[in-house]
This record gives C-alpha cells, sequence and structure tokens, in this order.
C-alpha cells in the first residue's frame, strides 16, 4: 500500500455529502451488493454527471479516507485481486458523449462512460471504426476498455488499447483533473502518463475522457477456417502464414473445445484478411492452397457469419460465470509452440484460443481445474519468458494463487509503488486490486 | 560547477582512461546539432557496460553531481547541454547487439547502437528496423526522446517500437522494464514511462525493439502540386481510404528550390508530396499508387514520377534526407534554427498556411518539410549566426508556431523533443499534469541529477 495509511471510512457521513454534491438521485445506498467486486460491497454506488463531478467525489472520498472503484459496464471486474477496500463504485455511465468526432483527422474524442457498441456505430455511419474489441464488447465501455488493456483478435493488425488511446483525461484522487496527449498521433513533450493508465484498472486515476485513433472501415473482409484433427497442423499452418508476405488482421489458432462454441468440431486456424478486394482474395487463394496440400478442410466466413465467428473466439475466458480464465502472454515465437505443448495436457473441457502473431493464449475451465491449469502453465510460460494472468477466477481461488506471475522484480515494484504515490498518495483508489496488490 | 578530483579518481576507477576532461571533447559533448551554444559537461566518461554504468552514477550521486547521458549528439533543442554542469555518459562503447529473433521479430541492443547499425546487421535477412530519424542516432537516445521519423505513419514510433529496457536509475539500481511478450509484463508500464523521458529518470543501458518484416514489393513517387491545401487534401483523403502509404512526405516550395539546387535536381518548383508504397505484391502497390495518383489528380496534383529500382529510389529518398543541408546552402554561412510542431491532420493545410502567410512577412528565408500523414512538419530557419536580431526572430516565429499549433489542439514538438528549447512550454500544454510528471521526477530522482532542467522544469 502507498501513502500513509488512510483512516478507516465512516460511510454515512461521505454518502450523505456525496449526495449533496450530485443530487439525491445520483447515489444509491441500498442494493449495493450488484455492485461488489470480488464480493467486497460497496456502502455507496454514485453516478457523477461530469469529470468535474468525478473529481469532487474523488476529493471528498480521498479525504474522508474512503476507498473508491471505478466501474464502466461492469465486464471487466472480475480483474486483478479482491479490492482491500471498496466504499464507493463509481460508475462513468453518464460520461458517455461524443465530445468531438473529427473524420478527417481519424480521431475521436469521447467520454470515458461510453458504451463501446454505440460509438461503433456512430463511427460505422462515417465508414470509420475504432479497432477495440475486448471480451463482451457488447457491454463494454471505452473507458473500461482502456483501464482494463484487454485486446482483441486485430490486435495483430491495428494494435492494442495502448496503441489506439492518443489522448487521455483522467481524475486523479486528490479531486484534479489532468490531461495528457491528444488529437495528434505523435507526441514527445513531457512523460507518457496516458500510458501509464493503460491497463492499470482505475489504481491511478478516473478516465473522464479519452481520444482515439481510428481506421477507415475497410472495403472487404472475410475469414478463412482451416480445420485439423490436432493443434501441430493449426501450429505449422500459422508458421506457414507469418512467413509468407500475406498482412492477415487476425490470426487465431482455436482447440476443438473452443471451436464447439462456434458449432464446429475440429482444431483450426481461423486467418482473417481485410482491405480491398484483391488482397483478401489473395490471402484466401494462398492460405487455401496451403491448408488443402496439408488436407487441411478449408472453410470461408462473409458478414454475419464472420462476425458470429470472431465474437466467439474473442469471448474465450469470458463466456461463463462460474469458470476460470487464463491469460499467457509469451515473445510471438513462442506462442504456437505453446499451445501444441497444451493441446496434449489440457484437463478435458478446457477451451484454448492463440494468437501466434501476438503471443497471447486464452484458456477457459471450469473452476474445480484451475489449480491443476496452473501448475500446468506456469513453468511453462515462465520458460518462455512470458507471463501468466488468472483474469477471471473465484475469490476463494483469488485468495490462494497469485493474480500476476511472475510479479515485476523487486526494483520495477518499488517504481510503481512511486508511481502509484504520484497518482493516489493515500491509497483511494482501488486498494489492494492492482499488480502486487498495490 | 566544477567537479572535485576526488570524484574524477573514483571515475577513473570505473573506466580507466576511458574518461576526459578536454576542453574540445566537453565542448562537443554539450550541444547536439541545434544552434543552442553549448553547455559544457565537467568530464566526459565512456562506459562499456551497464555496471560502469551504474558505478559513474552511484559516485555522481556520492558528489551530488548531475549525470547526462550522450548518444550520437543529433539532439535538436539541447537534451544533452550540461547546463549545471557534471558528468557526461557517452554511451557510443556499448555498441553490441545481443540478440536477434526472427521468431519474435524482435532484437536487444546496447543503448549505443545506431539505427543503421542494426539494419546493416539485418541486412539480407528479411527484417528491418523502421524508426529513422534522419540522422544516425543511438537506440537509447532514440528511446530516450521518444523518437519517428518518416515511416511513423505505416510503423509508429519508439513508443510503439521499444519492447523493453534496461535502465540504470538515479541511485544506480539497474532496472528491467516490459518483456519480450508484446503483452508488456504485469504491472504499470514503466517502459513507456522511460521512453520520451529524456534521460531525466535513469539512463538507458539497453534497448529491445520490434522489428518488420521487409515488404515484398517498394515504389517511390513524388508528386508537384498547385497548392499546399490540394497535397494535404491528398494525403488525408488517402488515409481515409485506408492506402496503407509507408511514407507521405511534403516539401514546400522553398524546400524545393533548395533541395534542386542543393542536388542539381529540376524537380518543378512547388509544393511536393513524396510517396513510398509498400505491399505484399508488385500488384498491391501498384494498386495503392494508381489510387492516390486518383486522387491527387483531383486536387490538383500534376504529373507523378516514379522510381522502383532500389537506387532510383535511394536517390529520390535522398533529396529529401539533405532537406536540411539543402536548407543551409541556400546561405552560405548560416546556421538552422529548427523547430517542429504536430497538429489533428485535420488542421495541417491551415496550420500550414497561416505559418507560411506568417513567414511571408519576414525577412528570413524558411524551407518547411512535413511528415504530413502523421500532422508533424518542420521549419528550419536558416539564419546568420552573427546577427542576433535574425535568431531573434527565429525565436519570435518559432512561439508563435507553437502558440499556433496548440491552439488547433496540437503539441509543441512531435518529434524534436522539449529539451531545453521547449521548456518553457511545458506548463502552457499540460497544465496540471506537469505536477503529476513532477511527482514522478521527485521520486526517481529525489536529488534532481539525472539531466537537470530538461523536459520537465521543477
Amino acid at each position: 500500500m502507498s501513502g500513509p495509511p488512510a483512516p478507516r471510512a465512516d460511510p454515512t457521513p461521505v454518502a450523505a455529502r456525496l449526495e449533496s454534491l450530485l443530487g439525491a438521485g445520483a447515489v444509491t445506498t441500498a442494493g449495493c451488493e450488484a455492485w461488489a467486486t470480488d464480493g467486497v460491497v460497496p456502502r455507496a454506488v454514485v453516478l457523477p454527471a461530469d469529470a468535474d463531478q468525478v473529481a469532487a467525489v474523488l476529493r471528498v472520498c480521498d479525504q474522508a479516507g474512503a476507498a473508491v472503484v471505478p466501474w464502466g459496464g461492469g465486464t471487466a471486474m472480475t480483474l486483478g485481486y479482491p479490492p482491500a477496500r471498496a466504499d464507493v463504485v463509481l460508475r462513468t455511465e453518464r460520461l458517455d458523449a461524443i465530445i468531438d468526432h473529427d473524420p478527417s483527422n481519424l480521431t475521436v474524442t469521447v467520454g470515458a462512460g461510453i458504451a463501446l457498441r454505440r460509438l461503433q456505430e456512430v463511427l460505422g455511419a462515417h465508414g470509420q471504426w475504432l479497432p477495440l474489441e475486448p471480451p463482451l464488447a457488447e457491454r463494454a465501455t471505452a473507458g473500461g476498455a482502456v483501464a482494463s488493456g484487454l485486446g482483441g483478435p486485430r490486435r495483430l493488425a491495428y494494435g492494442s488499447a495502448r496503441d489506439l488511446v492518443i489522448g487521455a483525461r483522467a481524475a486523479l484522487a486528490q479531486g484534479t483533473v489532468v490531461a495528457c496527449g491528444g488529437k495528434t498521433v505523435k507526441n514527445v513533450a513531457g512523460y507518457d502518463l496516458g500510458k501509464l493508465v493503460v491497463g492499470s484498472l482505475g489504481t491511478l486515476g478516473v478516465l473522464t475522457e479519452l481520444t482515439f485513433r481510428l481506421i477507415p472501415r475497410p472495403e472487404s473482409s472475410r475469414t478463412l477456417a482451416a480445420w485439423a484433427s490436432d493443434m501441430a497442423a493449426v501450429a505449422a499452418l500459422a508458421r506457414r502464414v507469418f512467413d509468407s508476405a500475406l498482412t492477415p488482421v487476425a490470426v487465431v489458432g482455436v482447440n476443438a473445445h473452443a471451436a464447439a462454441r462456434a458449432g464446429r468440431g475440429a482444431a483450426g486456424l481461423l486467418v482473417r484478411s481485410e482491405g480491398v478486394e484483391p488482397a483478401v482474395r489473395r490471402h484466401e487463394r494462398d492460405i487455401g492452397a496451403w491448408a488443402a496440400a496439408v488436407g487441411m478442410e478449408t472453410e470461408a466466413f462473409e458478414g454475419e457469419a464472420e462476425t458470429a465467428l470472431w465474437k466467439v473466439v474473442r469471448d474465450v475466458g469470458w463466456w461463463e460465470d462460474t469458470g476460470v480464465a487464463l491469460r499467457a502472454s509469451v515473445p510471438p515465437g513462442a506462442a504456437a509452440d505453446l499451445a501444441v505443448a497444451l493441446a496434449r495436457a489440457l484437463p478435458e473441457g478446457t477451451a484454448m484460443v492463440v494468437h501466434p502473431g501476438v503471443g497471447t493464449l486464452w484458456l477457459e475451465a471450469p473452476a474445480a481445474d484451475a489449480a491443476v491449469l496452473i501448475a500446468l502453465l506456469r513453468p511453462l510460460v515462465e520458460r518462455a519468458a512470458g507471463h501468466l494472468l488468472l483474469a477471471r477466477a473465484p475469490a476463494a481461488l483469488k485468495a490462494a494463487h497469485e493474480v500476476w506471475t511472475p510479479g515485476p522484480q523487486a526494483r520495477a515494484l518499488a517504481l510503481m509503488r512511486e508511481v502509484k504515490r504520484a497518482f493516489d498518495p493515500r491509497g483511494t483508489l482501488s486498494p489492494g486490486r492492482f499488480v502486487s496488490r498495490l | 560547477m566544477t567537479v572535485a578530483a576526488g570524484l574524477l579518481d573514483e571515475l577513473r576507477a570505473v573506466v580507466g582512461d576511458r574518461l576526459t576532461t578536454s576542453a574540445a571533447a566537453r565542448e562537443q559533448h554539450g550541444r547536439g546539432e541545434s544552434y543552442l551554444p553549448s553547455y559544457p559537461p565537467d568530464a566526459v566518461v565512456f562506459p562499456e557496460s551497464a555496471a560502469e554504468v551504474q558505478a559513474l552514477v552511484r559516485a555522481c550521486a556520492r558528489h551530488r553531481v548531475p549525470v547526462v547521458p550522450f548518444g550520437a549528439g543529433t539532439s535538436l533543442e539541447g537534451h544533452v547541454a550540461a547546463v549545471r554542469g557534471g558528468v557526461c555518459l557517452d554511451m557510443s562503447r556499448m555498441n553490441r547487439i545481443l540478440r536477434v529473433s526472427f521468431e519474435d521479430l524482435d532484437a536487444t541492443v546496447e543503448a549505443g547502437v545506431t539505427h543503421r547499425q542494426l539494419n546493416r546487421h539485418l541486412e539480407g535477412r528479411g527484417l528491418f528496423f523502421s524508426v529513422d530519424p534522419g540522422a544516425d542516432a543511438t537506440l537509447g537516445g532514440m528511446a530516450a526522446t521518444r523518437a519517428s521519423g518518416t515511416t511513423a505513419v505505416r510503423y509508429g514510433t519508439m513508443r510503439e517500437a521499444v519492447l523493453a529496457l534496461a535502465v540504470v536509475l538515479a541511485d544506480g539500481r539497474l532496472i528491467r522494464t516490459g518483456g519480450r511478450a508484446r503483452k508488456s509484463a504485469s504491472g504499470y508500464d514503466l517502459t513507456r514511462l522511460f521512453v520520451g523521458s529524456e534521460g531525466t529518470l535513469g539512463i538507458i543501458t539497453e534497448v529491445t525493439v520490434r522489428l518488420h518484416g521487409l515488404p515484398e514489393a517498394v515504389s517511390v513517387a513524388t508528386c508537384p502540386f498547385a497548392t499546399i491545401e490540394g497535397a494535404v487534401a491528398t494525403v488525408i483523403t488517402a488515409v481515409q481510404l485506408g492506402v496503407p502509404v509507408a511514407r507521405i512526405e511534403l516539401l514546400d516550395e522553398v524546400q524545393v528550390d533548395a533541395v534542386n539546387r542543393y542536388a542539381g535536381l529540376a524537380y518543378p518548383v512547388a509544393p511536393t508530396l513524396f510517396f513510398e508504397f509498400h505491399g505484399p505484391s508488385e500488384g498491391s502497390v501498384v494498386e495503392q499508387a494508381e489510387l492516390v495518383r486518383r486522387i491527387a489528380a483531383g486536387h490538383g496534383g500534376g504529373e507523378f514520377r516514379w522510381a522502383q529500382a532500389p537506387e532510383e529510389r535511394a536517390r529520390l529518398w535522398k533529396a529529401r534526407h539533405d532537406a536540411y543541408f539543402a536548407a543551409l546552402a541556400l546561405r552560405p554561412g548560416a546556421v538552422g534554427v529548427t523547430t517542429d510542431v504536430c497538429v489533428p491532420i485535420s488542421h495541417l493545410a491551415e496550420c500550414i498556411v497561416e505559418t507560411k502567410r506568417d513567414l511571408a512577412g519576414s525577412p528570413l528565408v524558411v524551407p518547411l518539410v512535413g511528415h504530413v500523414g502523421d500532422g508533424n512538419f518542420h521549419l528550419v530557419y536558416v539564419i546568420d549566426p552573427n546577427v542576433p536580431a535574425e535568431l531573434a526572430e527565429a525565436k519570435r516565429l518559432g512561439e508563435r508556431l507553437v502558440r499556433r499549433a496548440l491552439a488547433m489542439g496540437g503539441t509543441c514538438t512531435g518529434e524534436h523533443g522539449v529539451g531545453l528549447g521547449k521548456l518553457g512550454f511545458m506548463a502552457e500544454e499540460h497544465g496540471e499534469a506537469l505536477e503529476v510528471m513532477r511527482a514522478i521526477k521527485r521520486a526517481l530522482d529525489p536529488l534532481n541529477l539525472m539531466n537537470p532542467d530538461k523536459l520537465v522544469p521543477m
């Protein structure tokens, strides 16, 4: 924990003060169980209307020693350790404005609470989109996607939240609002504070506004799936694709259990290509030929079927409320081999998705298999110079297993504590939730 | 401030005779390539390992003496100026390429390796490192200044290129940030905190960067335009349509004229776009280029001139890369005062046109080049160093340019960095965020010894 220990909050006066600040309708103290983070139930839930109100809420809570947990769409609240304290849940739902869409600059500035789905609809009308596809994107907010730092299948081509956010505003624990970056793709003036906030799970500040780079919607998009009897064939085909001059936007291997969610019965490699029609055709032709040469059956997906297929892939790890999800991150060249090694050893009923170009694997399994999975994965991932995230698990499991392994080196951790202290000296924001329970 | 003899002995104990206090070496290490005067350090040392850097930094901390890292000395905003004296760490002898992975598309190098050295090492192996700021800077320096260059529109800047770092902190501890997994390691993104920190938080000793596969097909073209607006509108439309151009550079008519004179070329004296197209096949490159040609024609673009053969392409890009020297050659004996700003591309034409109107009222010759795909452009004020009024005029125009860029939602520098030159704009651009930067600086460098008085005014 950083900073001087905050006194244990007395929530009643805090709730009353928040109510006088925001108006009665914007503060709830009943039914707070629905806003628990890993079972930690807040005393009050607040719905500030704008960035100034967010800052005011934080100032009041910081002074009163009340811990605040920011909450967007609530889709990624299982990330991290159970917070040490969660007195007030701050919902960003009302910060939902499209503040400035600059189509010719290919940027958009939005309130952090905007639902990604609505943002994509507005951008779509201009032939643009934000290539950010976190799990459960239909319910996620822009701010939540950035704070969780979770990527999607097309990260291979378009980068992660870290690459797409070029500007941000955040309210800090002591009630100041800071801006970093802006509407330009390049900026070298000052420390890159915005990048610290990405993936920080709301432990440095509450995002109130974000500026993203956008991309034009492609003329064509299609996905070729090549099905195989085992993961080795999938990995070999992926290697063939990466050794070629092709530039697919997503290359993902799935095991049979993951494919079953999409109504298919085999392991497979899914390759999505986007762009001008001749380029998409070239991908289909080449990959189709390579797959046929090793006896893999292929299947083309387009339109709604393609969207549905990728939604399944995107959400592996986030299907069931009762299960566990693990994410392994390894150097890109090691991912396919790791998937092959795992395919032979995984407990029955484990879904696996591998992104070989990015170096990410997602695994989802019944909670009962968690200990086996963790014991299997940890040494393999560490040998590959990677790390493992227990992304979703019942609180009891998190008490028994570290969420991030390996944790940061002691010296790096000391620096992270300093960073936390510079942003949030009293430990008001989601205390204990982040890496090493910062 | 002069360095105590005791400290010099301690430094010599670490690096032996790789230490100099000669006036010439100190003078050379106190300046980059800018017009700014030299602020010589009291001593220059040439470490050969991270362990030596640690020992040097610890010795300086004991004596409360500032430490200024020095890569290739190509900075344009006084980043290497030893404004409070102190010890300059010249990193050029830490120049080993430690590891290249063809499977993972990354490489780890010591901080003194230059980007050309790395690319020579990769030659013939199908990979390249994409960030090219023009000068042959070191990767440590490029990481410290978040450098970019002509290919940023396609491949990004050092912000995207750096995967991991080793950094010696103010108290001599060595930390490793990030990792070879693309998903950054657990915790806050310290890698990006150090990228662009201009040596104010620590000394970068090792850099792991992302590499890219060489494109199968490359072609280059130039196209003159009747107006700047037409050129910028062409770029915007091309980007809107998702044409994956690898470089789009703008030279204004003053710069084209300078290039013609300098290199004996005969480009039409008009605002001109230089394009480079990368693609997986000749066909895809031709298709991209043809699309851009049609867009340009719709915006007052003239004839496209093509270069496909590698030597032709190199010749064409040399004209662009020599822009600075061509500008200086306009006026023998002159020096160049450079500045850069970055604005949203939707404001780029407006910003350039207003800036050129401003320049038209000035007696100075000021060529303009821009990485227009990023909204980033540069000016070179060609001035007589012996006429103080000319430097004052360049500074006046430069300040007006920065204010214009900030008013349009831009930033006071897209590439060159803050250093000393733009320190005065930090409060204006950042407001409250500057306090957070200060808090970070104080936390990591409580004695304010790491390249003091740069980037973050304390």
